[in-house]
């Protein structure tokens, strides 16, 4: 019981021969499939025994799983939020403008397909919303989200981005773990695992879901897959404390207290047993965080002490109940970024319906059922961006806004919804060393596919990673035979989105 | 032989590889030179020269290189020799180089000058000359490379000079530690030792009286005795499963976005339980998991489907993505078979070559060839216990309800039975074409399964695509979801309906009313109509709020109309289930009838045997070779077949029939001289499961990326001793725990372990975490209320739900929920706010090892959490039953059920003064957080 925390991860590289990361076995063997008896050859020339150049393995104190750790280089953000809009926001209708779409409207040009995930295709369908150009860039943005209109001189747009698969779970996973199926590691647990988090008190990696529910592909998009399970996602927010956080009604503070107390000692008698046993060790440990977060946690989840200004910007008391509650974890989640929590994920979606809705998958009347999206979505967003601006902490901390693919130029069949696009779709980045106010990439005329400097959600979690100082080609793990990553074996940094 | 990337292309998409044969004849070859050539003085330069730049050590383009032999000779990935020794005209390399076909000219223009005839009559001449290549080091080289784990199984001799008490494990244990100047430590206290033993082999401590008992039992062959009672026990079998369904993922709902609950997917998880339990030979183990179906153990292939998968419904219609999910679900069978018994990651050499071991890609396609016929679902559990009388009970209760029918007849012109799954209208034979069904307004219909019966043709339904018939629908803009075609295509699952639209408006109400027809390919009598939505999942599932459409929310009135070849439209029932009466001539009658026929229906229903979640079988479709795995890039055509790295020969082809697929391949699997790789896996980990680490440490792995043994010598001879000892686990894991690696104390020692901290060679028993399972299951234990209850389906901790939400956890600590762990209802992807945080498995990949991570959350849930609350108050209870009033006593009594020993003074005085502040369930809380309680000592 001594390295149980990076145990798997050690294991081939202590007791076997070193993995060569991939990219230099590449460059090695000349980007394609090696043969076998070339590959039995190069093992037994040690060309594949060679030292491992990339993997950089995150030297994790089992005692201390959260504490900070180095980034591989200067890092411009130190933390992350990553707002995810479950369901696939339209693009054509937000933020990725296309005039053509009006002049084709109601229009079947040629190269449209006649199926995609739902079925057969209709006509080209002009944005639903106006556009307007916005602030010192210009950039129209459609007045479907005018709150967040506003703050487009912070934002830096990727309108060429695509994902591998038109099915919402899968989409998730592909977006939040880099692969559609299910298991892999999550971003967030991928940076915990690197970094550990500044602030002891709070979990390193929190998801706040949707006051609906959660995301359907649910625990994926923030669960720690074959990493440990110390690098998952905590799930709360700010109407759903954490699961068993609390001390049990049935047992009094002071009873509480000693109960602990003669836990730690007896702990400490059986471990005078073990002289340095660390896993022991992280045991005692984690009983004594546990005891902190059981303070601090409901200290950050509870918004009263926010003043009402506050409240009213936020919008926790207009609009509907979807509306409040959802602004209500915009406000958690900047309390958390605040206490220097590492990574936030904020959902905007979920698998469960509530007024008729349940995220931004928009089969069916567009019109309203974004416009429903918006309307719990726009203004708290808008506002949690915005206070973070003003308080400082977007100097520190990377925002990814996303969703897991956009939506047809044109309209189902016989319908009034777009179908699932994930051949262009657009996303942003906002704060800490971001190129502000510029947009990268772009789709063709309609929207339809990515047109120039075609961008990958490999390439958009690298620069994420980037962002907080880590390579995605070095931040691997061992799991069952391949040296895992966030990225796979893909992904290059977008380095125009870079200030 | 030489493939640049252009041709590759070439070769792709004809799926042919052109054969030198085919070229030119060799006349338009310049001559070979007449002398005597030399390798390294004629031959070398030129290829230095000429061919190195791209098939070098710098870059490999198509796989070859030209500066090593076995390569040359041996040619790239497509597996043809660039060079036929004896025979220039016939090796490609000359071909190429002579430029023969302008496609294939070497170097290609623009990489270099076009070899001379003399250079090419150097290399003619020194392949008629038998293509000489001086041996280098690369043939040793070669030699070595050759991966460990695919050589024969040796078995070595025991290290006698190291054996003391017999047990040969200890003996090689010995030599290794001798190495490294390490001893061994002295035994552990009987009262550790059986605690580790107890929770090694059932995953549950002893009890005080168990400890005592051994205490005092003076036999010298005591603990031997005690580890034979542990492996009787048929506690033994629920812990060892758990390990095995850990490696296969194995859960009981299908994953992604519905993650549909799999009714009955619980018989291969008791399966398992009861294969460790009655120790079934491995190698039978494994071929009936493989092919259980031809083995009269039909729930025994759950293993093959143990892993997740995307619903029809929610694949997409694209046809790419509808291949894309297809292989994955094959790939999901490959990751579980060569995690679990090949102990070879395949999943590189899905998109390539392996880039370690070697795997060549068609290896991946031969193991999807294996399992072509197999598919993600249930099929009739033949085997089940009551199988036979649930038959004859369903056929007496089938006459039952024909007489039933027969009464109806006489009484009414036609009626609806409303079956779990569907509705079926019933009416006078009628000779039919076309049949059509009209949905009356306002209502909203959906149809997505639609069958038509004949009286001459049973049980066959007519309205099928497959069979000529053709669907046509009115009004198609109220057709919200595909087609009509859909309804015939005799698919069962949920695949987006035929759905028409709610009448809302005025204009909707005055137009008339949506149907759809289905035109038969010949007029036949007909007299029954079957409808029905989303059936697979009605049949297949369970716990869903709104279990499908058609029986709960489906049409409850329509017409049903037919036409023959000659004649008008003719109606043959009006449906309206939600009348009142019957419309009949005798109302009355009709009612009661209807009544009886449903009561028979149900009990019908349960009669019948059940479907098990094990895959079924379909007739297998040729396999491809997948370029960069991309199912919409088929290649070359690939035979079901093993590993080429163990020369495989399975004798198949793509008419071979699924079942001797997987017979084959099952036989090759439990081969030891065909396949050494399985024992090896299997013996290491036993060893695993037993000792915290395996002797290799990454037990999914065994390639060139895994780690090194640590024994090689004594996986050999224990992988050695599992086959000829007839694949008994339990015999194996009785030689592991009987050792005196594994009796020895695991005291810490400084010295040591600076040379081996993780005690890999055991100097010490090395300690460590218990397992979210024997946690959970011990608590249950201690406090006596771990109900014994063995199989079945498991116990539920979530609520229903509807198809698109996640699973909710409702009860995770009711005393519903006292069963061992392993029969808890296993949910894929889900937190279960409890034990998920121990690092158990989200069944997403295969977990050949589970990691043992420590976090907060744990404390939060296991000091918080009401399951261990209530169990503490159980465990109070217990001692105060147990133990009388005396609190001295009752202290005494929570320390041996939860510790198996007495407390400390220092302990006793902590828990007196508690106790006496708070009552005993907080001692208890106390202890059961105690990590003494979660660690093996």
């Amino acid at each position: 019981m001594k390295n149980h925390v990076h145990g798997p991860a050690l294991s081939p590289s202590q007791f076997g021969p070193r993995l060569l990361d991939r990219r230099d076995f590449l460059r090695t063997a000349g980007g394609l499939a090696g043969s076998v008896a070339l590959l039995r050859l190069l093992a037994g020339d040690n060309l594949l025994a060679a030292p491992a150049l990339g993997a950089v393995r995150p030297k994790i104190d089992p005692d201390q799983p959260y504490a900070p750790r180095p980034p591989h280089f200067e890092p411009k953000a130190k933390q992350v939020l990553v707002i995810f809009c479950v369901g696939a926001v339209s693009h054509v209708d937000t933020f990725d403008y296309k005039p053509d779409l009006f002049k084709y409207d109601g229009q079947k040009p040629p190269g449209i397909p006649a199926v995609t995930f739902e079925g057969p295709t209709g006509n080209i369908a002009k944005p639903r919303w106006a556009f307007k150009p916005r602030g010192q860039s210009g950039k129209m943005v459609s007045e479907l989200l005018p709150n967040l209109a506003e703050l487009a001189d912070d934002m830096c747009f990727v309108h060429s981005l695509t994902s591998m698969t038109s099915a919402h779970p899968q989409g998730e996973n592909f977006l939040n773990t880099g692969f559609t199926l299910e298991g892999f590691p999550s971003l967030g647990a991928w940076v915990t695992y690197a970094l550990g988090t500044a602030n002891q008190q709070l979990p390193a990696f929190v998801a706040i879901n949707d006051p609906r529910g959660k995301p359907r592909s649910g625990k994926n998009n923030w669960g720690s897959g074959f990493l440990p399970a110390a690098f998952q996602g905590t799930d709360f927010g700010a109407a759903r404390p954490l699961a068993n956080l609390g001390r049990p009604d049935r047992i009094s503070p002071t009873a509480d207290r000693r109960a602990r107390d003669l836990l730690d000692a007896f702990n400490a008698e059986h471990a005078r047993k073990f002289p340095g046993d660390t896993d022991l060790a992280a045991r005692i440990a984690s009983y004594e965080l546990a005891g902190r977060m059981q303070l601090s946690i409901p200290d950050v989840t509870d918004l009263k002490s926010e003043p009402e200004h506050v409240h009213k910007l936020y919008g926790t008391g207009t609009g509907t109940d979807l509306k409040k509650d959802y602004a209500k974890n915009c406000i958690l989640a900047r309390r958390l970024l605040e206490r220097g929590v590492r990574v936030v994920q904020l959902f905007n979606g979920s698998d469960a319906q509530a007024n008729g809705i349940s995220n931004w998958d928009s089969h069916a009347d567009i019109e309203r059922t974004h416009a429903m999206q918006a309307e719990i979505f726009d203004q708290p967003t808008a506002a949690l961006l915005a206070d973070m601006k003003q308080r400082g902490l977007l100097k520190d901390t990377l925002v990814v806004w996303c969703t897991e693919f956009g939506r047809m130029p044109f309209l189902q069949a016989n319908g009034t919804g777009r179908d699932h696009n994930p051949d262009a779709f657009t996303c942003f980045l906002m704060g800490a060393g971001v190129n502000a106010g510029t947009s990268y990439g772009a789709s063709d005329n309609f929207g339809f596919k990515a047109a120039q400097d075609a961008a990958t959600l490999y390439d958009f979690n690298a620069t994420i990673l980037h962002l907080l100082g880590l390579d995605h080609e070095r931040l691997t793990y061992y799991n069952n035979g391949i040296e895992r990553r966030l990225t796979s074996v893909h992904g290059h940094v977008l380095k125009p989105m870079l200030a | 032989m030489f493939r640049v990337a252009a041709h590759h292309l070439i070769f792709a998409s004809t799926g042919a590889l052109l054969s030198p044969n085919s070229l030119p004849a060799a006349a338009a070859l310049p001559p070979a030179a007449a002398h005597a050539v030399d390798f390294e003085r004629d031959v070398r330069p030129i290829l230095t020269a000429s061919c190195l730049e791209c098939h070098g050590p710098k870059k490999q383009r198509s796989d070859f290189r030209v500066d090593v032999r076995s390569i040359v000779f041996a040619g790239g990935a497509g597996g043809l020799p660039s060079v036929v020794p004896g025979k220039s005209a016939d090796s490609p390399l000359i071909q190429y180089v002579a430029g023969l076909d302008e496609e294939m000219q070497m170097p290609p223009a623009g990489k270099g000058d076009p070899l001379t005839a003399a250079q090419i009559g150097l290399l003619r001449a020194w392949i008629d000359q038998g293509a000489q290549w001086p041996e280098e080091a690369t043939a040793r080289v070669e030699e070595n490379a050759v991966l460990w784990s695919l050589q024969p199984i040796r078995r070595p001799d025991v290290p006698v000079s190291f054996s003391k008490n017999g047990n040969p494990v200890d003996s090689f244990l010995a030599a290794k530690r001798a190495e490294k100047l390490l001893v061994a430590s002295p035994a552990a206290d009987r009262r550790t030792l059986l605690r580790r033993a107890a929770i090694t082999l059932t995953g549950l401590p002893p009890t005080p009286e168990e400890i005592e008992a051994f205490n005092r039992d003076s036999d010298p062959h005591a603990y031997e005795k005690r580890v034979d009672e542990l492996l009787a026990s048929p506690r033994f079998g629920e812990r060892w499963a758990q390990f095995w369904l850990d490696v296969v993922r194995w859960s009981e709902t299908n994953g992604s976005e519905s993650n549909l609950y799999r009714k009955n997917a619980w018989p291969y998880r008791d399966y398992v339980i009861r294969a460790f339990n009655a120790d079934l030979p491995f190698d039978r183990f494994i071929r009936e998991q493989i092919a259980g179906d031809a083995l009269g153990v039909d729930e025994a292939t759950g293993f093959l489907v143990a892993g997740g998968f995307v619903h029809s419904a929610t694949v997409g219609r694209e046809e790419s993505a509808i291949r894309q999910a297809r292989a994955d679900r094959l790939d999901e069978t490959i990751q579980s078979v060569s995690a679990s018994l090949l102990g070879v990651t395949m999943a590189c050499a899905r998109c390539h070559n392996h880039k370690f071991d070697p795997i060549p890609q068609k290896d991946y396609y031969a193991l999807a060839a294996v399992f072509q016929g197999l598919e993600y679902g249930h099929r009739p559990w033949r085997n089940m216990p009551d199988a036979t009388a649930r038959l004859a009970r369903a056929d007496g209760l089938r006459q039952q309800l024909d007489a039933v029918r027969s009464e109806l007849l006489a009484v009414t012109s036609s009626w609806t039975e409303e079956w779990p799954d569907h509705l079926q209208t019933r009416f006078a034979p009628v000779p039919a074409r076309t049949v059509r069904v009209t949905f009356p307004h306002p209502a909203s219909a959906v149809v997505e399964e639609f069958e038509i019966f004949g009286t001459a043709t049973g049980e066959t339904n007519l309205a099928l695509a497959a069979k000529g018939a053709k669907a046509r629908s009115f009004k198609p803009a109220e057709v919200l979801m595909r087609e009509v075609a859909n309804v015939i295509d005799g698919k069962f699952g949920q695949t987006f309906a035929w759905r028409t639209r709610e009448a809302r408006e005025k204009a909707d109400l005055a137009a008339p009313p949506p149907w759809f027809e289905i035109e038969l390919s010949a007029e036949s009598v007909i007299d029954r109509i079957v409808l029905s939505s989303d059936r697979e999942a009605l049949a297949h599932t369970d716990y869903l709020i709104e279990p499908g459409r058609a029986a709960a929310s489906g049409p409850r009135r329509y017409r049903v109309e037919v036409r023959g070849d000659h004649g008008e439209w003719r109606e043959v029932a009006n449906v309206d289930l939600a009348a009142k009466a019957p419309a009949t001539p005798e109302p009355g009658v009709t009612r009661t009838l209807l009544t009886r026929l449903h009561v028979l229906l149900k009990d019908y229903t349960a009669a019948l045997p059940e479907p098990v979640f094990a895959g079924y079988f379909i007739p297998p479709v040729k396999t491809h070779l997948l370029g960069r795995g991309d199912p919409m890039e088929p290649r070359d055509e690939v035979f079901p077949n093993a590993l080429t790295a163990l020369q495989a020969d399975l004798k198949l082809t793509s008419e071979s029939t699924d079942q001797e697929r997987r017979l084959a391949f099952a036989a090759w699997l439990t081969d030891p001289e065909r396949n050494p790789l399985t024992p090896r896996v299997l013996a290491n980990r036993l060893w695993l499961h037993v000792f915290g680490h395996g002797i290799v440490d990454t037990p999914g792995d065994f390639g060139q990326a895994g780690a090194s043994p640590s024994h090689p010598e004594l996986l050999e001879w224990l992988a050695s001793q599992f086959v000829s000892g007839g694949w008994s686990a339990k015999q194996t894991i009785r030689l592991l725990v009987t050792s005196a690696a594994f009796r020895q104390s695991s005291a810490p020692d400084a010295t040591a372990a600076q040379i081996d901290a993780d005690a890999r060679l055991l100097w010490r028993f090395p300690p460590r975490r218990v397992e979210a399972e024997v946690l959970r299951d011990a608590a249950l234990a201690v406090a006596g209320t771990l109900d014994p209850a063995m199989g079945g389906p498991g116990f539920r901790i979530h609520a229903d739900k509807k198809r698109y939400e996640g699973w909710q956890v409702v009860n995770n600590s009711g005393p519903v929920t006292w069963r061992r762990m392993i029969y808890q209802e296993n949910m894929r992807g889900i937190d279960d706010r409890m034990f998920t945080a121990f690092d158990r498995p989200d069944c997403g990949q295969v977990t050949p090892k589970r990691t043992a991570s420590t976090t907060p959350l744990q404390a939060f849930n296991l000091f918080n959490g009401e399951f261990i609350l209530t169990q503490a108050e159980k465990l109070a209870e217990r001692v105060q039953r147990e133990a009388g009033a005396e609190p001295s006593a009752q202290i005494a009594r929570i320390f041996a059920l939860v510790f198996g020993r007495a407390p400390t003074v220092a302990e006793f005085s902590g828990a007196t003064a508690l106790t006496a502040a708070d009552g005993l369930p907080a001692l208890c809380r106390v202890l059961l957080n105690a990590n003494e309680f979660a660690f093996i000592e």
